[in-house]
């Protein structure tokens, strides 16, 4: 609490120090406020009376609330007064003028929101931009690298068509030869003493 | 905050405003000019109070504007539209007057405080405890105390205030715009309006003044 349950100048002390003023700003205003804390304070000492009853002027409560305070404001005077009071100073906030807005404020409002219309629709587009282009990098790659790939297969096949035709070209002249050699492992033996490479060579 | 499924609708029903901002989310250009017109003037007086700057209202007001706009695409009716804008130029006012009061801080010199009597409330206070004859305080005066007075509040029961007293809002919408419980807003309200009584008092009996001198001084 500001102005706290305590009577006197220490509540009011809090004041002044909560809204930021020394002992010695606002002279003459101190003592006057000083007498009216002092005045409202038994009314914030007792259980929330007087939130009750800005909340009963602000026609926030229910009708219990209501009638309590309705009760109080009957038998109490100065309870009537407080209530008058915190009216007529509610009253005096009317003084404040009413912002007189310009033709030109709205035009300028609606100008700024346009130009940030256009630079989001900017960002908007440039993102998408990045963002195709991105795709299309990603998906030109893997097209490329397939096209690469295909091509190394297939030109590797197409450049060396009969190699497999030619590497087996010992097998398929010395067919006859080796089908008389007892095993296969014999075979691997004669391949190993490099009897069959100059046919090789030849066929290559 | 989350929604019921059963108050969306009910706030697209009873403000016209959220509808006009639901256009707005479809991109309806004139359905935003539409609600700048209506506000601006609201919005411009409040945050007049809160930064005691025209221009600087005006500034803070067009960037509310713009956020709201920004935020159009994300926009969920869960308040009125009036809560929303104003929780918005709540945040917005906060970042501005922290900003204010940094600048305050470092251009704050020793020795270089405004005198008491360059304060027309501490002025008139100083009048009012005088002997000077009294004479009736006229309109522009009268704002004067009235928002010098408002000075006096710390900045969340400023805004508070001015949200019940130029919004008509209840201590739940209030309390929306601020984040805070209605219970807190209870509290705030209070407090605000005892201290702005306080402030006040010595200066709306009869709404006079003594002495003549404020041209003078």
């Amino acid at each position: 609490m500001i102005i706290g349950a305590a009577a006197g100048d220490v509540p009011a002390a809090e004041f002044f120090r909560h809204v930021g003023l020394g002992k010695n700003s606002f002279p003459g205003l101190r003592g006057p406020l000083v007498a009216v804390m002092s005045e409202t304070s038994s009314y914030h000492a007792e259980d929330g009376l007087y939130e009750q009853l800005v909340a009963y002027l602000d026609g926030e409560l229910d009708a219990e609330g209501s009638r309590q305070i309705e009760r109080r404001l009957a038998e109490d005077a100065d309870f009537r007064r407080e209530l008058q009071h915190l009216q007529r100073t509610w009253d005096m906030l009317d003084e404040l003028p009413k912002a007189d807005v310009q033709e030109s404020f709205t035009q300028t409002t609606v100008e700024l929101v346009v130009q940030s219309a256009a630079h989001e629709l900017q960002e908007n587009q440039q993102h998408e931009r990045r963002t195709q282009r991105f795709t299309w990098a990603i998906g030109g790659s893997g097209v490329v690298a397939a096209v690469v790939a295909s091509f190394w297969l297939l030109s590797s096949y197409l450049a060396h068509p009969n190699e497999q035709l030619l590497r087996d070209m010992p097998v398929i002249e010395n067919f006859e030869l080796l089908r008389v050699a007892d095993s296969m492992e014999f075979v691997y033996q004669l391949d190993e003493t490099g009897l069959f490479d100059e046919e090789v060579d030849d066929a290559l | 905050m989350a929604l019921s499924e059963n108050t969306t609708p009910n706030y697209e029903l009873r403000d016209p405003d959220v509808r006009l901002m639901l256009q707005v989310r479809e991109n309806n250009a004139a359905a935003f000019e539409e609600l700048v017109l209506r506000y601006q003037g609201r919005l411009i007086t409040v945050l007049e109070q809160l930064v005691q700057k025209r221009d600087v209202a005006e500034d803070l007001a067009q960037e509310v504007f713009l956020r709201v706009f920004r935020a159009r695409k994300s926009y969920e009716p869960g308040a009125k539209f009036s809560t929303w804008l104003f929780t918005i130029a709540n945040n917005v006012a906060s970042n501005a007057l922290r900003t204010l009061a940094r600048r305050r801080e470092v251009n704050l010199t020793p020795g270089g405080q405004q005198t008491t009597s360059a304060n027309p409330l501490d002025q008139m206070a100083l009048e009012a405890s005088g002997l000077m004859p009294t004479r009736q305080l006229d309109r522009s005066e009268r704002a004067d105390v009235v928002r010098q007075a408002i000075q006096l509040l710390s900045e969340r029961q400023r805004m508070a205030l001015l949200l019940s007293k130029f919004e008509g809002m209840s201590y739940a919408e209030i309390g929306e715009a601020m984040e805070l419980s209605p219970q807190a807003v209870k509290s705030l309200l209070s407090r605000a309006r005892s201290n702005l009584r306080a402030a006040l008092e010595p200066y709306m009996k009869e709404g006079v003044l003594k002495g003549t001198h404020r041209e003078e001084a």
